[in-house]
């Protein structure tokens, strides 16, 4: 699942149409829209909200962990021209001190940038850096759930020394600004989620325990002896199947993990 | 190509920094206060680090140099060890480095005169002092980003009691070869058969390249060394290691060998653990290892017998005074 937060509802519109999702009405809390493989929040300005709607997300895609979260928005910049996009490399709040760093493992389309969250807005663009009020809480929160690999932070420049920002922009502005960048941003959000992938527990794992645990009782550390077992015998012999995997013959929990061990220490050794 | 490099700002303007960053132009130079904040942060993933790794350049404050593990040895009086830099260019699945940092970025720290000043001091005259240099990274294969042999053969060229050995699975030799050889250096190259290095030494170069730079190495004068550290235990065991010590031993001479180490697959059961989560897909991990108090490795008797038959095997081709089987306690 690819996690999308932003600020305005301006923003969101772009994604919303470009990846077909749709308002979820039930939710309160924030403007929540789901698709296939994407989920969206708008976290409205501000540190607290953005950390919160980073969180209340988690929670609505049902708190998995090692899933790709970007944080796609508008950001002033002292010299940049309005328009040009980057990559954060460096997210620094500007009121705590905290410095983040996304890491940047897939090759990007724009180039990358240091950013400064900032507690209220500064027209004073005395930085050469990106401006924005919610990307270090986002960060540190979306951090706890996905490695740094997986989160980043894209800003599109919406306003400069030369072209202050006085307000915000108007939701037609804002559009006009990020709609150019989506279709480069479904192609770095889907290398994100390749890696995001990689993480990912092999599926015949959660089949095969499954089964086993629907006729044995399993405390919780035998229950991950059996997972880890599971994913061994899966090491040891990649095209295994769900059903073989599954055909072991055990009166209770104890006997089938001897019965793994077993099967693993056999399959183990070189022939 | 590396596309970002992180600077400590105490080493900014270092002359080094420079002019490994005007070699990468087109890398985002992202300043940081220290280190640590990058390297070994929590919530990073080597794994994925690993597919784009970032250079940092920062500043050893100290433990410059320090003892070799009691295993490390080629028959010198002292032995000691110093990294320069963490991590590697290349992916052995089998490498500890996985199970010991959270990140793969290549860590170099630049104040090379101060690890060669802890050299200095920990050389007794009138002994061999061995100092080992690829402990955590490979000592070769980003010379040309890092310079650090450039800086290290003169200082050994006028230190005959002091002993470098430059560990490396690269074919990174040009700076040795531009060089007058010098016998107190010794480029030691790490091997395992072919079907080991397909399966786990990622972006490693093939055998035959290896050797290559070995014959280069030696008919320019320079010393070479072996390293079959750790033996990796395989279908066909003993006749992949004949096949490997043949091919090595048919296209370099024996007397431009300075030596050949045997060691076993051990990790701390930590590390394996970390090492297993990371690719949980791997048989390397299952294969065979066990188990012993905090360690993971072959069990004694089968890495007992591993060794033993190594060591026999690499007798036919050199002299027993050049093997260094290294069974740790």
């Amino acid at each position: 699942m690819i996690h999308f937060l932003v600020t305005f509802d301006a923003e969101a519109r772009p994604l919303i149409d470009h990846f077909k999702l749709k308002r979820q009405h039930h939710e309160r809390s924030f403007p929540v829209y789901f698709g296939e493989q994407h989920a969206l929040i708008v976290s409205g300005a501000g540190k607290i909200a953005a950390a919160a709607a980073t969180a209340h997300l988690h929670g609505l895609t049902g708190f998995q962990h090692q899933q790709v979260w970007i944080n796609f928005g508008i950001a002033g910049h002292s010299t940049l021209p309005v328009g040009d996009t980057r990559l954060c490399h460096q997210i620094i709040d500007k009121h705590s001190k905290q410095v983040f760093y996304p890491q940047l493992v897939i090759k990007s389309p724009w180039p990358s940038e240091r950013l400064f969250t900032l507690d209220e807005p500064d027209n004073s663009y005395a930085d050469e850096s990106l401006l924005d009020m919610e990307a270090s809480s986002f960060f540190a929160t979306a951090n706890r759930y996905a490695t740094a690999e997986l989160v980043q932070v894209i800003k599109v420049v919406s306003d400069n020394a030369e072209a202050p920002i006085n307000g915000i922009p108007t939701k037609q502005q804002i559009i006009e600004l990020l709609a150019p960048q989506v279709e480069q941003l479904h192609n770095f959000s889907d290398s994100l989620q390749q890696l995001a992938d990689q993480l990912q527990p092999d599926k015949r794992i959660g089949a095969a325990a499954e089964h086993y645990q629907q006729k044995l009782h399993f405390s919780f550390s035998q229950s991950e002896s059996l997972q880890h077992l599971l994913q061994q015998w899966i090491a040891l012999d990649a095209e295994i199947s769900t059903d073989e995997l599954c055909r072991i013959d055990a009166k209770s929990s104890r006997q089938l993990i001897e019965k793994l061990q077993q099967q693993i220490a056999a399959a183990g050794q070189p022939t | 190509m590396i596309p970002l490099v992180y600077v400590e700002e105490s080493v900014r303007n270092h002359p080094r920094t420079e002019s490994i960053l005007a070699r990468h132009p087109r890398a985002s130079v992202v300043p940081i206060e220290r280190y640590g904040s990058i390297f070994n942060h929590s919530q990073q993933n080597f794994r994925l680090q690993k597919q784009r790794p970032a250079l940092i350049l920062a500043n050893k404050h100290d433990h410059f140099v320090q003892p070799a593990p009691d295993a490390y040895g080629v028959g010198g009086d002292h032995n000691w060890y110093f990294s320069h830099m963490l991590n590697c260019l290349y992916d052995c699945r089998y490498c500890f480095l996985q199970g010991m940092y959270r990140s793969a970025h290549y860590l170099v720290f630049i104040n090379f005169e101060d690890f060669l000043e802890d050299i200095d001091n920990k050389i007794e005259p009138g002994k061999q002092n061995w100092f080992f240099s690829g402990y955590d990274a490979d000592s070769l294969a980003l010379e040309p980003v890092t310079g650090f042999v450039a800086n290290a053969l003169p200082f050994f060229a006028s230190r005959a009691d002091a002993w470098l050995e430059l560990r490396t699975k690269s074919t990174q030799v040009r700076e040795l070869l531009g060089h007058e050889p010098l016998g107190n250096v010794v480029t030691a190259f790490s091997f395992t058969p072919e079907a080991t290095w397909k399966a786990t030494e990622h972006k490693v170069p093939s055998i035959e390249k290896r050797i290559q730079a070995m014959q280069q190495l030696a008919e320019h004068g320079w010393p070479v060394a072996l390293r079959f550290d750790p033996l990796i235990e395989q279908a066909g065991f003993n006749d992949a290691y004949s096949e490997l010590f043949e091919q090595i031993f048919s296209q370099v001479p024996e007397s431009a060998i300075h030596s050949a180490t045997i060691g076993p697959l051990r990790m701390p059961k930590q590390f394996h653990r970390t090492m297993e989560s990371l690719y949980p897909e791997e048989p390397l991990f299952v294969s065979g290892l066990a188990q012993r108090n905090s360690m993971v490795s072959y069990p004694a008797a089968r890495e007992a017998e591993m060794i033993d038959w190594a060591t026999d095997e690499l007798e036919k081709h050199l002299p027993s005074s050049k093997i260094f089987p290294n069974l740790p306690a």
